[in-house]
């Protein structure tokens, strides 16, 4: 069943420079539902990025609301943003955003440390899981730097499931992939996005449109439907 | 449970190869700000100690002068004055002790039995009874090694061979035979050891031994050296120079003023025992002082560089944690623990290369200081507050520098790198 995981109400987000005014997001609403993979697609400059960026509570936008699992998240504290964002938001970023000093696992289990809910002692075994989940089981114990850029982004995938987040928020994951790894990341994507969570992909790539269950348009700061499944 | 969560993120990017010249400098630089404040904390504690603890720091040589011997007895009634004697108990009476093949006995007197502390057996009551220091160095001081030290409370009970030179006229020629024939005839004297006292207390040569007036009186000749002057007829002349001044001892270091200011209202002239140059002192003590600070300042700049070049390295990594949820304090601490923990290791590591060079060195080469009684300390309060104040520092630059990197947009943190 379809439950409405997060919503955005007359979201604007305008940035003051020393010349001029630029509106990156202009009075966007809409309602993501669980169980969905959104595509939000558009040109660079368009305000997918900024967009993510709320709704991932990385950024406040300048009027507007948001609101996460029924809660409006509009006016919390850095802490409690904090808070929801270590468990109910998963990230994964085109350049993977891996600690070079963490193997996989120690990567995967970094947001766990913060939450109170896993125990110290099964965080390792819920890290391999992950790994396991997205195919990774045989480089459990290599560092960064001994992985593809595919292998990278899977572990990418694979931290951002790590405290079950209902939403998983993807800025550009295949900007640096080949075709093939692509259609990996597409699919773990799609497969996360089956299992009930909430996916939403900013991305460039048109192949993104065959995973897609609906396809979302920025356009100078607006946010248009462009295929709704 | 956060706080063992940072430690452990915390401990896996501490020794990697990009810290390791930052560690070397940082752990050569306080190292030798450690040698440095010793030398400073030497300086002052040595100025201090003697003052404080030295009785000759309390000690004034009044002259005769023109005064009677009722003038100078009274000098007893003036306020925080505790012993008035002779100044022929002043200096210390000299001997090659005759059952050892080398080095030399003092014997000082004990004019106020409150200048000894006492660690085991008991003061000098009679003739030729001596006290010694418990750590016993009957040697000229520039002969001194480290393994000429001995246990005097073992010599408890067991006798020194001395000559006495109380038969000896000093003002006579040392060329004349009436001279040599004393030096000669001098008597033996037997002295018994019946304690042993703490020279640390009150910062007496290690080769002092302390015994009654009247032993002094048994060793020393009346005359202390005569002035020679020459006749009409181009011969020798020399005066005797009997002991006519007075040795006044003070209770305490504070009350000497006091004491001088009244012996100058009555007419005397005196000159202080010891007298330490506070200037000279302060010369000494700001050369090791000012190389510190600047030490200092140049260990905190490179900190401060190091800490600059790390979080401006680790913005993907720091954008990254504010995306998965991490607050700002928490960033700031995390930072913070792998910048003091590597700052810690390295004075640990100072530390211990430091108390090896400090046990070398003052057991080795500072044994002089030994003989003084005084010990070269560590100067734990010194080093503490220095890392206090690297502690403070720290803290105060990683969060500017923490706050100015998350006041950034987090998505564009993480593509920087």
């Amino acid at each position: 069943m379809e439950v409405e995981s997060l919503e955005i109400k007359n979201i604007t987000k305008k940035y003051i420079t020393k010349s001029d005014e630029v509106m990156a997001v202009d009075n966007v609403s809409y309602k993501f539902l669980s169980g969905k993979f959104y595509a939000i697609m558009g040109h660079s400059g368009s305000g997918k990025s900024t967009l993510i960026s709320i709704l991932g509570t990385l950024e406040v936008p300048t009027s507007g609301s948001c609101i996460i699992g029924k809660k409006d998240i509009s006016n919390l504290s850095d802490e409690k943003l904090s808070k929801i964002r270590n468990k109910n938001i998963g990230f994964i970023f085109q350049n993977y955003a891996l600690d070079p000093n963490l193997k996989s696992y120690e990567n995967v289990i970094l947001p766990m440390y913060i939450n109170e809910k896993i125990k110290k002692e099964d965080r390792k075994n819920k890290a391999i899981e992950l790994l396991k989940y997205v195919n990774l089981e045989a480089r459990i114990e290599h560092y960064p730097r001994e992985l593809s850029g595919g292998e990278q982004q899977r572990v990418a995938i694979a931290r951002a499931l790590a405290n079950d987040p209902d939403i998983i928020l993807a800025d550009e994951p295949t900007g640096n992939l080949d075709e093939k790894n692509e259609e990996i990341i597409f699919d773990i994507l799609k497969k996360i996005s089956i299992s009930g969570r909430t996916v939403i992909v900013v991305s460039h790539n048109n192949n993104i449109l065959k995973y897609a269950d609906v396809v979302l348009y920025m356009q100078n700061g607006k946010l248009g439907v462009k295929n709704e499944g | 449970m956060k706080g063992n969560s940072l430690k452990e993120i915390s401990l896996k990017h501490l020794f990697k190869k990009e810290n390791a010249l930052f560690i070397t400098i940082i752990t050569i630089l306080i190292l030798i700000i450690y040698v440095l404040l010793t030398i400073s904390n030497l300086v002052i504690d040595y100025y201090y100690s003697m003052n404080r603890y030295n009785y000759l720091a309390r000690t004034l040589i009044v002259e005769k002068g023109d005064k009677s011997e009722k003038d100078l007895d009274d000098i007893s009634n003036i306020k925080h004055v505790v012993a008035n004697v002779s100044n022929k108990y002043y200096n210390e009476f000299f001997a090659p002790i005759l059952e050892r093949d080398e080095g030399q006995l003092a014997i000082g007197a004990i004019i106020n039995k409150k200048d000894l502390k006492i660690v085991k057996g008991r003061s000098p009551e009679n003739l030729n009874e001596i006290v010694i220091p418990v750590k016993f160095c009957p040697y000229n001081e520039f002969d001194i090694e480290k393994d000429k030290f001995i246990n005097g409370n073992k010599l408890i009970g067991s006798t020194f061979t001395i000559k006495s030179d109380k038969s000896v006229n000093y003002n006579l020629d040392h060329d004349d035979p009436k001279y040599l024939e004393m030096m000669d005839k001098r008597e033996t004297v037997t002295l018994t050891i019946v304690g042993t006292y703490d020279s640390t207390a009150n910062l007496v040569e290690a080769d002092t031994a302390f015994a009654t007036i009247k032993t002094i009186d048994n060793l020393k000749s009346p005359y202390h050296g005569g002035h020679g002057v020459i006749d009409s007829d181009g011969n020798s002349i020399f005066y005797n120079d009997e002991y006519v001044d007075r040795m006044i001892r003070v209770d305490s270091y504070k009350n000497l003023d006091y004491v001088k200011n009244e012996l100058t209202k009555q007419g005397f002239d005196f000159w202080e025992a010891m007298s330490i140059d506070l200037m000279e002192f302060l010369t000494i003590l700001l050369v090791p002082l000012v190389v510190s600070i600047i030490l200092l300042i140049v260990t905190f700049v490179l900190i401060k560089n190091f800490i600059n070049k790390k979080l401006n390295n680790r913005h993907t990594t720091l954008g990254l944690l504010k995306a998965i949820g991490y607050t700002n304090k928490d960033i700031k601490k995390l930072e913070f623990t792998e910048n003091i923990i590597i700052t810690l290791f390295c004075a640990l590591v100072s530390f211990i290369i430091y108390f090896i060079v400090y046990l070398v060195v003052t057991k080795n080469f500072l044994a002089i200081f030994n003989y003084y009684s005084f010990t070269v300390k560590i100067p734990l309060f010194l080093i503490t507050v220095l890392l206090i104040f690297i502690i403070i520092f720290i803290k105060v630059i990683n969060n500017r520098v923490t706050h100015n990197i998350l006041k950034q947009n987090v998505m564009q943190l993480i593509k920087e790198d």
